[in-house]
């Protein structure tokens, strides 16, 4: 494994690998610490700039998106009581009151360096991870991936919010939205509806770019209230790192256990960074010996916020890029980046690139030194940034999306694709159908296909995929991902029910 | 929950619609899949769907109405006057929806330079809150975003946006 983490190191430490890196980090920084924008919207919006550079560069641009994003969505929420991002919302718990009472400073040095070894114990997970799964996947055959791909499919249905069948529904639109335009395995063209446009299939990247940023952008505008939100006049930003590393590592099992959480739910596909630090705060208040204390502003509710979403981050690259399933939106988004450059991500990816693949593993682990070099300094710069009002920020972004979505293909149709999945998308988020699945569909349907009429093709034998046992091994856990949530309602109804016997 | 019926009936009429488009693919010549294979899996799961959510949708409401007995039920034009107040509070974005479509049609025939720094100027005027409006800090960064995104992509990244008649 070392060879193959010289080689990657070889990769990433060249002059404009790092600059991206860098780059990517303070834009990630920016978008999270701006509410309202979300690390997805910044990765989809980072994706038609990489159209340029080379894979590695791209990748280490996204990478830098994605842990600045991470790290940044803190100091809005400490300094305002609003988090900058879904996955800093528990630091705001204890982060704001510690604010408040005049210890801004600590706070957000607190969250910067839990964040960062969050995120370094979750590389650490992720190099010793990453490669037996990816040997276990060169038996993979076209059962495997099928089945893979459709354990992926349920499991971010029934992760992604309340309703299992709107999660459903959103992966088989997205599924459904992947099948227009020539088919792949005969070249039929399907579903164009004789629009010229059409025919060559939806671009993957307005798609992207329409559902998850265009909408988010819109759904700001629904309150008419934009004003600048209260900042804390004169926040005291003095702090010392000496003191916080201290206090970090006298609670090494709460650092421990959160980042250990963070890495598992961004192994998962499909769930991110959003769900791992609420987790993470509720394991550190019911494993406390004070769980009274928090709430009131307390060191531990941030480290146990901070370190969990930052370890989301390596811990969703690992099926990434060992399974070619994404680990989060984030991660679909960088596999997006990768076909774009076209190479397929998949199994064999690690195998076929590895100095790719062991390359972004190792952006991950620098991102985070750069990350904290960005935050510890450029804290003032950042504050100022969350002041910028909506209305100018709003149009800037959404010429940024329509100008991205052209670049690829230089369609125009694509930026009718932007507007009309950014309508979707609106809609979707309106009625509480979950986005992620959609994405997801896009992506992983074209697989799920092939794979599935390859398997066919070389064999009659439906029996196949469930008598190979990987494949068998994939579908089981698609059946538990499915059951599980009604399994997880039984029981806290079961709760609720002992609660209501036991108080008078 | 009243419009989990409304979506599921769409899907419905979505799937079936659709469903029928397969049925003109030409049939498969190796084996038994042809292009229209997947598809129809897919259209007869969604159509399943929006059965599953219709009738959800229908139990809900029915729930509802029960435990709302005695109290007044909404009437028809009391719906209406709610689905106005709502296309009311989301003012803002659907006309937001109309100055993007705007954008988009105006770059098709004059090109990028003009589309966008007229949406830019038009919508940050329009999204500014009354008495704040701003006009020097609008019109520098509409003319900075603009000519910030030409260079980066034009020059530096080599990629051509759309050019209209002027330029």
């Amino acid at each position: 494994m070392i060879d193959l983490i010289i080689l990657g190191m070889q990769e990433i430490l060249k002059p404009y690998p790092l600059l991206f890196l860098l780059l990517g980090t303070m834009a990630g920084i920016i978008v999270g610490c701006i509410p309202g924008f979300t690390i997805t919207m910044g990765a989809a919006l980072t994706l038609p700039l990489t159209f340029g550079m080379s894979s590695i560069q791209g990748l280490a641009a996204m990478i830098g998106v994605l842990v600045g994003g991470l790290a940044g969505g803190q100091i809005s929420g400490i300094l305002m009581g609003i988090p900058g991002t879904p996955s800093s919302i528990a630091t705001v718990f204890d982060g704001h009151p510690m604010a408040k009472r005049g210890e801004a400073g600590s706070a957000l040095c607190i969250g910067i360096w839990a964040s960062f070894f969050g995120g370094l114990i979750s590389a650490f997970i992720l190099l010793c991870f990453a490669p037996p799964l990816a040997t276990m996947a060169l038996k993979f055959g076209p059962w495997e991936f099928f089945s893979l791909v459709a354990f992926g499919l349920t499991i971010i249905a029934s992760l992604s919010g309340k309703s299992l069948l709107k999660g459903l529904i959103a992966g088989l639109l997205g599924l459904i939205a992947a099948t227009v335009g020539a088919d792949p395995m005969t070249g039929v063209l399907r579903f164009e509806f004789g629009l010229h446009g059409l025919s060559g299939g939806f671009s993957f990247l307005p798609v992207l770019i329409g559902l998850f940023a265009f909408s988010e952008l819109m759904g700001t505008l629904e309150k008419k209230e934009r004003a600048a939100t209260a900042l804390i006049q004169n926040p005291k930003l003095s702090f010392s790192s000496a003191k916080t590393i201290k206090t970090i590592f006298s609670q090494p099992f709460n650092l421990l256990r959160s980042s250990l959480i963070g890495v598992f739910i961004g192994a998962l596909p499909g769930a991110g960074g959003s769900i791992s630090n609420i987790l993470s705060y509720d394991q550190a208040v019911k494993g406390s010996k004070h769980p009274e204390k928090f709430g009131t502003g307390i060191p531990d509710g941030i480290i146990a916020s901070e370190s969990a979403n930052n370890a989301t981050g390596g811990g969703a690259l690992i099926p990434t890029m060992a399974l070619g399933v994404p680990g989060d939106a984030v991660a679909a988004i960088m596999m997006g980046a990768l076909i774009l450059h076209g190479i397929q991500p998949g199994p064999l990816l690690i195998v076929e690139f590895p100095e790719l693949v062991y390359g972004v593993f190792m952006a991950f682990f620098l991102a985070h030194f750069f990350m904290v070099g960005l935050q510890l300094y450029g804290i003032h710069l950042f504050v100022r940034l969350t002041k910028v009002p909506f209305y100018i920020l709003v149009p800037s972004i959404l010429v940024f999306c329509a100008v991205g979505s052209f670049s690829i293909h230089n369609r125009f149709f694509d930026i009718w694709v932007l507007f009309i999945f950014g309508v979707l998308g609106y809609l979707m988020k309106k009625y509480a159908f979950p986005l992620t699945p959609m994405i997801l569909g896009v992506i992983l349907g074209p697989l799920a296909e092939t794979n599935f009429r390859r398997a066919l093709q070389t064999s009659d034998d439906y029996t196949l995929f469930f008598t190979r046992p990987i494949s068998l091994a994939f579908l089981i856990l698609s059946l538990i991902s499915l059951l599980y949530p009604f399994y997880q309602r039984r029981r806290e109804r079961q709760k609720k029910q002992d609660q209501r016997l036991d108080s008078p | 929950m009243k419009e989990d019926k409304f979506i599921g009936v769409i899907l419905i009429i979505f799937s079936v619609f659709m469903y029928t488009q397969t049925l003109d693919f030409p049939a498969a010549v190796f084996g038994t899949m042809g292009a229209g294979f997947f598809p129809k899996i897919l259209f007869t799961l969604l159509a399943l769907s929006g059965v599953a959510l219709t009738i959800g949708g229908w139990i809900r409401d029915r729930k509802q109405a029960k435990a709302m007995d005695g109290r007044q039920k909404a009437s028809g034009t009391e719906s209406w006057k709610k689905f106005k107040a709502s296309l009311k509070d989301h003012s803002l974005v659907i006309i937001s929806f109309f100055f993007v479509f705007g954008y988009i049609l105006f770059m098709e025939y004059f090109g990028y330079m003009i589309a966008t720094l007229l949406f830019m100027l038009t919508l940050m005027w329009f999204l500014a809150p009354k008495g704040h409006k701003g006009i020097p800090l609008i019109i520098i960064v509409s003319c900075a975003v603009t000519f910030i995104i030409y260079f980066s992509f034009q020059e530096l990244l080599q990629i051509f946006l759309p050019e209209g008649i002027l330029f």
